[in-house]
């Protein structure tokens, strides 16, 4: 029944607020009355946290501030602002944030920007021990709102113990490109937990951050095959041009067995990825090797090589690609259809 | 005790937000998920979680809970609205189970019937602290036991005071027999006593009113526990007046400007005072606050937080307490007979009043008329 909603125990309780805020700010309140009222909007506000009411804590607030404002009641106002800026109240707020908050985002955020800087170290707290993923990610989210007003705290947190500490924080520092942010991560990306380096070069090389290229460059060079898978991979997903040389370099080098082939395989990728006509010259050098011994693996390569033609300007691939049209080996020959196809597209 | 309380906020966080959304809402789906977790914690310390309602306290497996917060006071109350005295929680009770329990609590309909891990004790349904069978003649006829009603009324009235504690059960009382007498058979008019307004606070007119809100919540199907309230918020609609000047309430002439300023001030003062009051419904300040506001949001007192439009409870009782007001025979104005009474409200001024509750109220009069 339609009744039933609009006589609801919470919309009356909500309603009940509303009035006893409207008494609040009338002239005829007397000090002692004042006082009943916010006691009892205090004990009210436990239930509007668990009812994802904000926007009515918020209200609260503001008469709160608005009256302390105008000197009426200072002694009340100031105890009850207190409470409401504890360090209990707050962690409340960030409880019922977890539960309710996906739901009234807009509100959420209109509180958020009350307490401002305020309420940063106990969302940050609440990110760090939260187990749910969907949980964590809107805490981000909301973090993420915060802007340039997160770095502080986040930059202070980069040096916990807890790699998971560490990564959220990166996380949260990858969006915000000032001078501050890049020098406090760039000693994360030699983390000795890998997942803590990878996101931190991630944050850094979104800012095309040069320190973070000549990791990449000293992992590309490296002896740890994980470095370098790692280097490569951040090379390609970030288009980074300032590694071609390296990875021509990397191509060039003489194989010594047929799994020195294949390994050439992901680099030609990324260089697929990065686009650079540069790397033209090298892979028609590879295409115009003969083997003997590994021709299959050398076969393998060159359709890997024709794969990422599709990425260049034609113009510049055109030869390759009629040639490959040629071919009798079926991955050229069918990537050179493609390619052509694409181009006439 | 720790996980006793917060067994408790969270599952009343549940209801509240069902009440609010509904069961499926994600907002109570996560609630769910974390009173379920809390109560399986419980569970490693004792196989069954057993919470009694002894008088208007909590027991949990024996242990009484002291200093009870807002929720377990709201659960308290919500136990003893459905007519719970204790409801056991076996281990194993499961998701679906705690649902289906959330979702009869959230709803304002009686009769659950215990689940296989969850079992539920009831009571009869006790309508505040006042008690009646349901079968019970009134023995006298209304004419005479409101006569005696309304002078109960007027007593309590007289004990009011914004310097004394208000005596709540004798008027709870007194909103209960209106609750229960309005469900026999009687014509309206006789319950209704004839007005002697314009002379000192109208105590008349406050039960009157409430009747007549009463004789609104029951056509509307409203539960009795609701009705008890509404009457009792209808019942102290005025009583901001107690704190006006007695010599502008006894004017007999029209006020002047600057005292209809002063007089406007009674749904303020009314709230103020209510608002204060310990145990007593909170539809009381609200109604008290907003009975001179209209159905179109015009009308006084002026909001100055939130722009609200006036709330159920306070339209039900702005229709009782204009038909009050028109059957009251002004010594400069003609009585109107009570079809005449009906028409004006319905045409005099469009927007004062919530047309739908209007017809309602019609219709009831008319019924009640026709008995």
């Amino acid at each position: 029944m339609e009744f039933e909603n609009e006589l609801n125990e919470e919309i009356t309780e909500k309603r009940f607020l509303q009035i006893i805020l409207e008494l609040m700010i009338s002239r005829t309140v007397s000090e002692d009355n004042y006082q009943v009222y916010v006691n009892k909007i205090r004990e009210q506000s436990q239930q509007l946290l668990s009812i994802g009411q904000y926007k009515q804590l918020l209200d609260v607030l503001k008469i709160l501030e608005l009256n302390k404002k105008q000197d009426r009641f200072p002694n009340v106002n100031s105890k009850a602002l207190q409470y409401y800026h504890s360090p209990q109240f707050i962690a409340q707020v960030v409880e019922s944030f977890k539960i309710l908050g996906k739901q009234f985002k807009k509100d959420v955020w209109m509180l958020c920007d009350y307490y401002d800087r305020e309420i940063i170290p106990y969302l940050l707290d609440a990110l760090i021990e939260e187990e749910s993923q969907i949980v964590r990610r809107y805490l981000l989210d909301v973090l993420k709102e915060f802007g340039d007003k997160i770095i502080p705290e986040a930059v202070k947190r980069l040096h916990d113990d807890r790699w998971f500490v560490k990564r959220n924080m990166l996380y949260i520092l990858q969006d915000r490109d000032t001078r501050e942010v890049r020098e406090s991560i760039r000693p994360f990306c030699r983390d000795e937990n890998r997942k803590v380096s990878v996101t931190a070069l991630r944050c850094l090389l979104n800012n095309k951050d040069h320190y973070a290229i000549e990791i990449i460059r000293e992992n590309l060079a490296s002896d740890s095959k994980e470095l370098y898978q790692q280097a490569l991979t951040l090379s390609s997903s970030f288009k980074l041009k300032e590694v071609v040389g390296d990875l021509i370099g990397l191509l060039r080098k003489q194989e010594k067995s047929g799994d020195d082939i294949l390994d050439k395989i992901p680099i030609v990728k990324a260089l697929g990825e990065i686009a650079d006509p540069r790397a033209l010259d090298v892979l028609r050098e590879l295409l115009s090797t003969k083997g003997i011994f590994n021709r299959k693996m050398l076969d393998q390569l060159k359709g890997e090589i024709y794969k990422t033609l599709v990425n260049y300007p034609y113009e510049l691939v055109q030869d390759l690609v009629e040639a490959g049209i040629q071919s009798k080996n079926e991955v050229m020959k069918s990537e050179s259809f493609h390619v052509r196809e694409g181009k006439s597209e | 005790m720790v996980k006793v309380r917060g067994f408790i906020s969270a599952f009343m966080s549940a209801v509240s937000n069902c009440r609010l959304y509904s069961i499926n809402h994600e907002s109570v789906v996560g609630l769910i998920e974390k009173v379920f977790f809390i109560l399986n914690e419980m569970f490693h310390i004792s196989g069954t979680v057993e919470i009694m309602i002894i008088d208007s306290d909590l027991v949990v497996n024996n242990n009484p809970l002291k200093d009870t917060s807002l929720h377990e006071k709201n659960f308290i109350k919500l136990l003893k609205r459905k007519g719970i005295s204790h409801i056991n929680f076996i281990k194993g009770s499961p998701r679906s189970e705690l649902k289906q329990l959330i979702a009869y609590l959230a709803a304002s309909k009686q009769g659950i019937k215990s689940l296989p891990h969850i079992k539920v004790g009831i009571v009869d349904v006790y309508l505040g602290e006042f008690q009646m069978e349901r079968g019970q003649d009134t023995g006298n006829s209304l004419s005479k036991f409101t006569a005696e009603q309304i002078e109960q009324a007027r007593m309590e009235y007289d004990r009011l005071s914004p310097f004394k504690k208000l005596r709540l059960a004798g008027f709870e009382e007194i909103v209960m027999h209106f609750v229960l007498s309005l469900k026999k058979e009687f014509d309206i008019l006789k319950i209704l006593e004839p007005s002697k307004s314009y002379v000192g606070y109208d105590y008349t007119h406050a039960s009157n009113v409430s009747v007549l809100t009463i004789l609104q919540a029951q056509a509307l199907g409203i539960p009795e526990d609701l009705q008890r309230d509404i009457g009792l918020a209808a019942l102290f609609h005025d009583v901001g007046k107690l704190l006006l000047p007695r010599d502008l309430l006894q004017k007999q002439n029209t006020h002047e400007a600057k005292e209809r300023e002063i007089m406007e001030l009674h749904p303020l003062y009314g709230a103020q005072y209510l608002a204060k009051i310990d145990g007593l419904t909170h539809l009381a300040p609200i109604v008290a606050f907003e009975h001179h506001l209209r159905y179109d949001g015009r009308g006084h007192p002026k909001m100055r937080v939130n722009n609200i439009k006036q709330h159920l409870c306070s339209q039900m009782i702005a229709i009782a307490d204009s038909f009050d007001n028109l059957r009251k025979t002004a010594p400069s104005k003609k009585s109107l007979n009570v079809k005449e009474i009906l028409v004006t409200m319905k045409t005099s001024d469009p927007g004062s009043l919530n047309p739908f509750l209007l017809d309602n109220f019609i219709r009831s009069i008319h019924l009640s008329l026709s008995r």
